[in-house]
């Protein structure tokens, strides 16, 4: 390999001129080299001078070959070690000078004073043997010399090798890296997955899928629409008369007409969901209407071809008969649609989901919601993103909480930022005894204090436990109202997110997964009793001095399977550990954006942890 | 106790199998239990060629289970025209 050539392939344009002094190995290398020579000619001689009885370098030929290094291992060393060791120490010196050169012709062959010219032979630094030296020939800095061309080809063998096993080793972290993105772990396959793999893959070859099972059948389905390859063909694989349930997750290549299909080859629907269905028109909804009788499940998201009348004209035709209702993503579903929805179905609904609905913009038609739903069976509410924060406030809450809270388990009020402590207190900690899932993304007016006191309150409501809580973005709640928040729902909390929190501290999550009887925290106590007991008797002057620390008593998690601590930087390794020692069901822990959650961690195996800045991909 | 199952196809065909490779299959270690487990042979409602190739796949985890960790094992391939009923006896055998 050509030393001036192995950095990059990277090269700018040539001039004949360049290629043939290249050609004639007259190189940029060799006229430095050259150069260097001449300004160092006056330097051996003089060394020479001052110890003539040392043996000559420059007659002796095979000295003069080999370059310093090389002597030495070859067992000529003689008392000139010392002298040996001042050259090299001025050829390292002069190197240091150069550095400013690019390293690629940096002057290493120059450090014995013998310069071999190319064409000369030479022996091989790691042989031994004489070769002819070359342009190609190759240097090798540490052992100072040249290698013949059989040894470089060992030696390139090698690093092709080394070469191979970096990369296949880069390939296994980089799998392991994306699956840990998808949360999996690398396992052996399942033999029914593998076969869904291949059916996928020939999806379009296959004309019924037969007798595999719904539950394989929906596998399918995901997968599809994961790739993105449900389309009108696919589709009907899916649909027989018999069934109840259809899931679809996305729909934006299926068009209108097989859309009908749905309809009229599986007229038994009870539930029908249709994401991403661009596509569903006017008219399928109305053939929707006559055609699937007993549809009481209806999801669609991004149906904003369906206008406002029809979907008045829908409500008003099958409203009656809708449990459920879900409707995401859309403009065209606006006020007065949400008042035929309310007038026909509201005290049958047991769920309701309006997200992101543009089109949804009098504050009224908001303020109407809780008149409806009486007397109320309603267990699922979201009412999340809405097109302005005005539109959604505490006062609506509290008046649907009053009317619903008896009956509803899940509650999503994603993106409502004008919420404010007032539906926490008022609302939330009064009126849902069986609440069990609760989501409230961005809700960052509610404070710290307020939500602190309002689920002390609540465990005298709610004596059950939150089972899934989301509190992302809730950006003003600190270490009391989570701790308050545990202390109510930690023995059956399973999914947790307190993602973007930046005031919760170390100190609190350490005492939280740390256990009561650890010194440090009895340390803690005894000082907090103490400070208590001067408090009362002495002024309070040292406590405003130095901040008090708060005590908490650990919490144990049993059924905590995933959290989300991503975005609160107090948590670290020693965080971590802890966690993993505590929780024992805790299976994915995601924490993006903690730049102290380095790949030193312990914890156990079988827990996933998501987000540090070692895993690459 | 023999080491060995024999896996017998409706057609007939039969698989003399590692016991141990065999019980990867749930529905196949439950079977121990009853008349299979005394005679060591379990007939199974599947052909010859889709039975093959579920047996292979029993060696293939067999041999890479271990080795799933550390990432680098081979792909498991099917016969593209078995692959869907491949798939209900693969859900029936729980593998």
């Amino acid at each position: 390999m050509s030393r001036n050539r192995k950095s990059s392939g990277v090269r700018g344009p040539n001039s004949a001129l360049t290629e043939f002094l290249k050609n004639e190995g007259i190189t940029e290398g060799f006229r430095r080299r050259r150069e260097a020579q001449a300004s160092e000619s006056p330097h051996p001689q003089q060394e020479r001078s001052t110890e003539p009885e040392n043996e000559d370098i420059s007659e002796d030929p095979e000295e003069t070959v080999s370059p310093a290094g090389a002597r030495i291992r070859r067992g000529v060393a003689t008392e000139s070690d010392q002298e040996e060791e001042a050259i090299r120490a001025a050829g390292r010196a002069k190197r240091r000078d150069d550095s400013d050169f690019d390293p690629e012709f940096s002057d290493d062959d120059l450090d014995a004073n013998g310069i071999k010219k190319f064409g000369e032979e030479d022996n091989c630094v790691t042989c031994g043997k004489v070769f002819n030296l070359t342009v190609y020939s190759r240097y090798l800095r540490d052992q100072r010399g040249y290698v013949c061309e059989t040894c470089n080809e060992t030696i390139k063998a090698k690093e092709r090798n080394a070469k191979r096993n970096q990369m296949s080793s880069r390939k296994k972290r980089k799998k392991i890296a994306l699956a840990l993105l998808d949360k999996q772990v690398v396992r052996i396959p399942k033999l029914q997955d593998i076969c869904i793999k291949k059916i996928t893959l020939n999806i379009d070859d296959v004309e019924a899928l037969g007798d595999i099972g719904q539950v394989n059948m929906n596998k399918i389905s995901k997968i599809l629409s994961k790739n993105r390859s449900l389309n009108n063909s696919t589709v009907s694989l899916f649909l027989n008369p018999n069934l109840k349930s259809l899931e679809f997750w996305d729909c934006s290549n299926v068009d209108s007409d097989s859309l009908n299909r749905i309809a009229s080859y599986c007229p038994n629907l009870e539930s029908l969901t249709l994401f991403m269905c661009g596509q569903l028109h006017n008219d399928n909804l109305k053939y929707y209407t006559t055609n699937l009788k007993s549809l009481s499940e209806l999801s669609l998201n991004g149906p904003f071809l369906i206008s406002d009348t029809v979907w008045q004209e829908y409500f008003e035709q099958s409203g009656s008969q809708l449990t459920k209702f879900e409707v995401r993503n859309t403009h065209r579903f606006q006020n007065d649609s949400l008042i035929s929805l309310l007038e026909n179905s509201g005290r049958n609904l047991t769920s309701l989901r309006l997200s992101r609905l543009d089109g949804l913009d009098s504050k009224d038609v908001y303020d109407l919601i809780p008149h409806y739903l009486e007397p109320s069976k309603l267990e699922q509410l979201e009412i999340s993103y809405p097109f302005q924060e005005d539109l959604v406030t505490d006062d609506l809450l509290i008046n649907i909480l009053a009317i619903t809270g008896e009956t509803i388990t899940h509650l999503n009020l994603d993106g409502c930022s004008n919420l404010t402590d007032q539906f926490i207190t008022d609302g939330l900690a009064k009126f849902c005894p069986n609440l069990t899932h609760l989501s409230m993304k961005n809700l960052d007016q509610i404070t710290n204090e307020a939500f602190a006191r309002a689920l002390e309150e609540y465990s005298a409501v709610n004596s059950g436990g939150l089972i899934s809580v989301d509190l992302t973005k809730c950006t003003g709640l600190g270490d009391e109202a989570i701790y308050s928040l545990l202390k109510h729902s930690g023995h059956t909390v399973v999914e947790f997110s307190i993602n973007s929190l930046s005031l919760l501290s170390k100190d609190f999550l350490l005492q939280l997964f740390t256990e009561d009887h650890h010194p440090y925290k009895k340390g803690l106590k005894e000082k907090l009793e103490k400070l208590e007991s001067n408090g009362t008797n002495e002024n309070n002057e040292e406590n405003d001095n130095n901040e008090t620390p708060s005590y908490y008593p650990k919490l144990s998690f049993p059924f905590l399977t995933t959290a989300d601590f991503g975005f609160v930087r107090s948590v670290d390794d020693e965080i971590l550990e802890l966690v993993g020692e505590s929780c024992p069901k805790l299976s994915i822990l995601e924490v993006y954006g903690n730049n102290r959650c380095t790949f030193r961690a312990n914890f156990r195996k079988d827990l996933m942890v998501i987000g540090r800045q070692g895993d690459e991909v | 106790m023999s080491e060995y199952v024999t896996l017998v196809s409706s057609d007939n065909y039969k698989f003399v199998v590692l016991k141990e490779v065999a019980l990867i299959s749930s529905v196949l270690r439950n079977t121990q239990g009853f008349e299979e487990g005394k005679t060591g042979k379990i007939n199974l409602e599947m052909d010859g060629d889709i039975l093959e190739c579920i047996v292979e796949y029993l060696y293939y985890h067999y041999k890479y289970k271990d080795q799933a960790e550390l990432g680098n094992i081979p792909e498991f391939n099917i016969p593209t025209h078995l692959a869907l009923e491949l798939l209900v006896k693969a859900d029936f055998l729980d593998i």
